[in-house]
């Protein structure tokens, strides 16, 4: 298992197959840090699970990858481009590439399930009504709900709000995918329909997810890799049977759910 | 950096100083620096969301933007959730205002034997001042609240956030169909309400002081001019647009579920009564002494 591998990964020289590295990133609220320093690389196609703790920063994370909060320190390149040094319309680009799935769904509430997810493509495509709704329909299929766009988002279940916000995420056809705890309140047989659908969704369009989730099943079910985060660092990484045998304390404590250990509860900071 | 009003991250700088914000708020200096201040940093995020909005508007005017069919159905819903649900509270409280304003000048024109001229007085009041207050008023209502608690909610559910992360601006999205609809319908509202309220005015005359219709209509049109409805109207779009850009803002503000977006609800609604009545008493002093 190789620990937290050096980045020197620089733009003008990234690999091709690197569709994103993110550089000594580090990020505060107030006077709580919730990440200190957190590098890695993610390359073209593959799964990475990033796993912690509640509130030691995932979510967070994720939002600094997608563009939508600014570091404090580093820097995260995405399809060579720094997101720092973007621009408004630059960052706007780099974010139509990008699909993000919510924890809760986030499905615009006064639009109807077929208007949620037609809402990117109209204004951002030129594309026919007529064409958009196939479109639609053929995004709703994906994840397996048809027939569902008139209905509005207060009338579907969690696990289909989560459904449909994948769906939406997918709109665009995006190259890489935010997920954000995909399994976070759904009952056990529900996690493994999403989990099943994000390998599915991999298979079928090749695309690269970035995962963030205390869920160790759904980790080890999707992951080409898995990162570790703890008190704003990633403190390990490796592959799902690495990290299964893995001594590392941190892991072992959250692997094995163990109370006692080097995870402490009064770690865990609260971010709205 | 810098915080801006639109900015997904959290203001958290005023929640980590709450203590020190609470303990000078022990002193009356102390809070009224703390609202001043607080005052002011709103009309500064209402002024970058004004921006906002403005560029947007700049980038339709070129081209660059497309008002969609879309766009189209949500600005007509404002303006029927902003305009038209407002009407009915409208005309009732201004013909209120209309007789109560005739029956308190009575008294005082009789003293003079000029009761006559009593629709002159509401006349003028009512088309200067508080026709436009008053559609204002009940708009701050109306639409101020809702709008508030919309964005609050959409920024707790993360809505705001998805429609960032598909780059689409929130911006396009929730302030200017808002910005227009209620920019388009207070005119529409402050004629309404000053027909309204000389009507309320004419029935009291008629039927309480014994004036004659002829009578009381003739003196209310011989001291009304163009400039009386020309500054009501321009005081009343002042009044919509800070009635919208406070609700937008304190939308986009908040933070910590329900009673976050409760709190922005009553904040909204309070600033902008405040704001109404400053700009008023502004653009009174101003049109007093450069178009008399």
């Amino acid at each position: 298992m190789t620990m937290t591998e050096t980045v020197t990964t620089d733009s003008v020289t990234a690999p091709a197959n690197v569709v994103m590295a993110v550089e000594h990133v580090g990020k505060s609220f107030g006077s709580a840090a919730v990440l200190t320093d957190v590098s890695f690389v993610v390359r073209r196609g593959e799964t990475v699970v990033v796993i912690g703790p509640s509130g030691c920063g995932k979510s967070t994370l994720l939002r600094i990858l997608a563009g939508l909060y600014r570091p404090d320190a580093g820097r995260v390149v995405l399809f060579d481009e720094d997101l720092a040094r973007l621009g408004p319309q630059g960052l706007d680009a780099v974010r139509k590439r990008c699909g993000l799935v919510f924890q809760f769904g986030a499905l615009y509430n006064s639009l109807t399930v077929g208007e949620n997810i037609a809402l990117a493509l109209r204004e951002h495509t030129a594309l026919a009504d007529e064409v958009i709704a196939i479109m639609v329909d053929m995004k709703l299929q994906l994840v397996g709900l048809q027939g569902i766009q008139q209905l509005l988002p207060e009338q579907l279940s969690g696990g289909m709000q989560k459904r449909v916000g994948l769906a939406r995420a997918l709109a665009l056809d995006p190259e890489l995918l935010f997920y954000d705890e995909p399994t976070a309140g759904l009952d056990p047989v529900m996690a493994g329909v999403i989990d099943r659908l994000i390998s599915d969704l991999r298979k079928a369009l090749g695309v690269t997810s970035v995962v963030v989730t205390h869920d160790m099943r759904s980790a080890f079910a999707l992951a080409d890799r898995v990162l570790m985060l703890h008190r704003g660092q990633v403190v390990a990484e490796g592959t799902p049977e690495e990290m299964r045998t893995s001594e590392h304390p941190v892991v072992k404590q959250f692997i094995s759910g163990a109370p006692e250990g080097p995870i402490q509860v009064d770690d865990v900071v609260t971010v709205a | 950096m810098r915080y801006s009003p639109l900015s997904t991250e959290q203001p958290t700088p005023t929640r980590g100083k709450k203590p020190l914000v609470r303990a000078t708020a022990v002193t009356a200096l102390g809070y009224l620096g703390w609202e001043a201040r607080e005052a002011v940093r709103t009309l500064g995020g209402m002024t970058l969301l004004a921006g906002a909005a403005v560029r947007w508007l700049g980038q339709l005017a070129r081209g660059r933007a497309r008002l969609t069919p879309f766009r189209w159905r949500a600005i007509i819903a404002q303006m029927v959730r902003v305009g038209v649900d407002a009407v009915p509270i409208i005309c009732l409280t201004i013909f209120f205002i209309g007789v109560i304003i005739v029956l308190q000048m009575a008294h005082v024109l009789d003293a003079f034997g000029v009761v006559r001229y009593v629709g002159s007085v509401l006349g003028v009041s009512i088309v200067r001042e508080l026709g436009p207050l008053l559609a204002a008023m009940v708009m701050s209502g109306f639409a101020g609240a809702a709008i508030a608690a919309e964005i609050g909610t959409m920024k707790v559910s993360e809505e705001i956030m998805a429609l960032r992360a598909s780059a689409l601006d929130p911006v396009a999205f929730l302030v200017v169909p808002r910005l227009l609809a209620c920019m388009l319908m207070i005119p529409v509202l402050t004629v309404i309400a000053d027909f309204v309220g000389i009507l309320g005015g004419l029935l009291t005359a008629v039927t309480l002081l014994n004036i004659p219709a002829g009578v009381y209509m003739e003196k209310t049109i011989e001291y009304l001019v163009n400039k009386d409805m020309i500054t009501g109207l321009i005081k009343a779009e002042a009044f919509a647009m800070l009635i919208c850009l406070v609700a937008c803002y304190e939308g986009f503000r908040v933070t910590g579920g329900a009673q976050g977006v409760g709190r922005a609800t009553t904040r909204s609604v309070v600033l902008s009564v405040v704001y109404i009545i400053a700009a008023d008493c502004f653009f009174t002093t101003l049109f007093y002494f450069f178009w008399p």
